[in-house]
């Protein structure tokens, strides 16, 4: 039984916090652009459904499995900024350049209903639009940034890694900053709806175009290909690791007991390969491989670059232990160009990495290293023309422990600007966290 | 009724009812981001109704109804609600019609611990001081269980309350 006295307070202080609630906008115009918006996305899934039907037409391109129906789209929240104003200036003592900033690329077209939402309402109006680039992308917090645009994600998201499709999508790894959460990957629609879900703690490739995702969620052994509206293109039962996909063609990691292997995605045709393959040119002629060897004293890192053009596969390249990799490099990805081979240096007691490009023909290594050469940092990709790569830098000083974080275009004989303001690191519990992530 | 006049009559119905409807949203939700998110997601799936809604004597009660449904769906989601709408439109005072005792701050914390369809029956008969005829209505529930939540929603308050100033 309840007293009116208990009742009483109850209504008391629901009456007083409710008080406390204004609203100082409309909320008719987003109301209505996101009815419109929902609309549009039922209509879009069914389309993108039908499409994962025809496709089952092909045998060869369901190796081995089901198609995976996208995941209900769900609203989000994009708003667009002031244009922000970025500093340029010099920082750990490297000569200033001004390089050029992320910006918004031209506005695509699309096509449906105008929605009208009024200027602060944060349901975007979808006539016009930029579109997201790796060039132009980056997260801050909680959010996905491209020129103007904001995207939001979940009050708390912690950006891991992401990549920018090739439609302007994403493919995002994060996790909750509050209470116990798994690492989860996901497909997002330009807009940042989520259209495919890609399982928890797991790994993933992007296509150079941007146009399929090769994935493996942690609680199992499939391997997917998605496209990037979230439609399944492939799958395949594998215990091998995801390595990277080139063109329509995936690479799986495998150890030496497995091998690595080569998997047409569109014919399903199969190529063993040697163990332990990272990356692959962008003509598929060349592929890196990355490995340890147990010691006493530590794991040695080693990489090599083997021809897959021959069939004996011979390194052209090895680098292995302490002589021969001092630094420890671990290649990632080759350039757009095949040209160079990028990865990390390894860097003892950081939460951080140190940037590190070599060079394929002779392993001539291009930049980062030990001491004075670590570029410091959390995530980062080398520019399409080859000579200068952004990063989300570590701008501490000392480098360790890390307490600064920016965003730099720098050039591969280190020269750098800064693109977005300094920020202080987050601390997740104990750990500094970077503020900025840019895509692979 | 055309789109026009459905979207003008649509548009003044919640500009008279939005503050209304926030108050309520931020009583179920508990923050004002998700208060934001709730408010604009039901009155989307409003909106696509509107040329029924508009005709019943009490929009409202309608409106509320989707707002409980609308939360509650969330709630059950096993998948995360990963989107954050900002609240640009929702702000929240600090409460100032009386100084906030600790008492106060342990009854808040309890009322958002409450599960969502508990809270809501809370919210629709305190706060919205609707009849329990009318608080089952809205819930899809029976009477006996209106009582039931309510009840126990001040019964678990008691204990909590105990627990705290012992």
């Amino acid at each position: 039984m309840t007293t009116p006295d208990q009742e009483n307070e109850f209504q008391a202080l629901l009456r007083q916090h409710a008080d406390g609630v204004e609203v100082s906008g409309d909320f008719a115009p987003g109301a209505i652009a996101r009815r419109r918006r929902d609309q549009r996305t039922r209509a879009a899934l069914g389309a993108a459904a039908a499409v994962a039907v025809i496709a089952v037409a092909v045998p060869t391109v369901w190796s081995a499995g089901r198609g995976t129906a996208p995941v209900p789209a769900r609203t989000t929240s994009t708003t667009s900024l002031p244009s922000s104003s970025s500093s340029s200036v010099p920082t750990e003592g490297a000569p200033t350049t001004t390089g050029p900033q992320p910006s918004a690329t031209a506005p695509a077209t699309t096509t449906g209903p105008t929605g009208s939402a009024a200027p602060h309402v944060r349901t975007a109006p979808e006539t016009v639009r930029a579109t997201a680039t790796r060039d132009t992308a980056y997260a801050l917090d909680d959010t996905l940034r491209f020129g103007d645009t904001v995207v939001g994600l979940e009050k708390g998201t912690v950006v891991e890694t992401f990549a920018v499709l090739g439609n302007g999508g994403f493919v995002l790894q994060s996790h909750l900053s509050s209470g116990v959460s798994r690492s989860e990957m996901e497909i997002l629609s330009p807009t940042g709806r989520t259209v495919a879900s890609l399982g928890a703690s797991g790994t993933y490739a992007v296509s150079s175009d941007g146009s399929l995702v090769l994935s493996k969620s942690g609680d199992g052994d499939t391997v997917v290909v998605h496209a990037a509206d979230g439609s399944t293109v492939a799958r395949r039962t594998d215990a091998r690791e995801v390595g990277a996909i080139v063109g329509d063609v995936a690479y799986l990691t495998g150890d030496a007991s497995q091998g690595s292997l080569e998997w047409d995605v569109t014919t399903g045709t199969t190529r063993a390969l040697p163990a332990h393959v990272v990356a692959v040119s962008p003509d598929r002629t060349r592929a890196a491989l990355q490995w340890f060897v147990a010691t006493d004293a530590m794991d040695e890192a080693c990489w090599a670059v083997v021809d897959l053009t021959k069939p004996s596969f011979p390194k052209t390249v090895e680098r292995c232990g302490a002589g021969e990799n001092p630094a420890m490099f671990m290649p990632t990805a080759f350039s757009s160009g095949g040209t160079y081979l990028v990865g990390s240096h390894y860097v003892d007691g950081g939460f951080w990495f140190s940037a590190g490009v070599v060079r394929v023909s002779d392993g001539a290594t291009v930049l980062g290293g030990t001491g004075d050469r670590v570029v410091s940092g959390w995530t980062w990709h080398l520019a399409d023309d080859e000579t200068s790569f952004v990063i989300s830098r570590n701008t501490s000083t000392p480098l360790s422990p890390a307490t600064r974080n920016t965003l730099q275009r720098c050039s591969l004989s280190g020269a750098c600007s800064d693109l977005r303001s300094e920020l202080p690191t987050r601390d997740a519990a104990g750990a500094a966290e970077p503020r900025y992530t840019l895509p692979r | 009724m055309g789109n026009t006049e459905r979207e003008v009559d649509f548009s003044a119905y919640v500009r008279a009812r939005q503050t209304s409807l926030a108050r309520f949203a931020y009583l179920l939700t508990g923050d004002p981001h998700s208060a934001e998110d709730l408010v604009q997601s039901s009155l989307a799936k409003v909106y696509a109704k509107w040329d029924h809604i508009s005709t019943v004597e009490a929009p409202d009660a309608y409106v509320r109804k989707v707002m409980v449904n609308e939360h509650t769906t969330w709630w059950r989601r096993a998948w995360r609600h990963r989107e954050r709408t900002d609240s640009e439109l929702i702000r929240v005072m600090d409460p100032a019609a009386a100084p906030t005792t600790a008492h106060d701050s342990e009854l808040w914390a309890h009322v958002r611990s409450l599960a969502p369809q508990q809270r809501a029956a809370v919210v629709l008969r305190y706060y919205e001081d609707l009849t329990e005829a009318q608080t089952a209505e809205i819930l899809g529930v029976s009477v006996g269980t209106v009582k039931s939540h309510t009840s126990r929603a001040i019964s678990s308050l008691r204990s909590s309350m105990k627990e705290v100033t012992s």
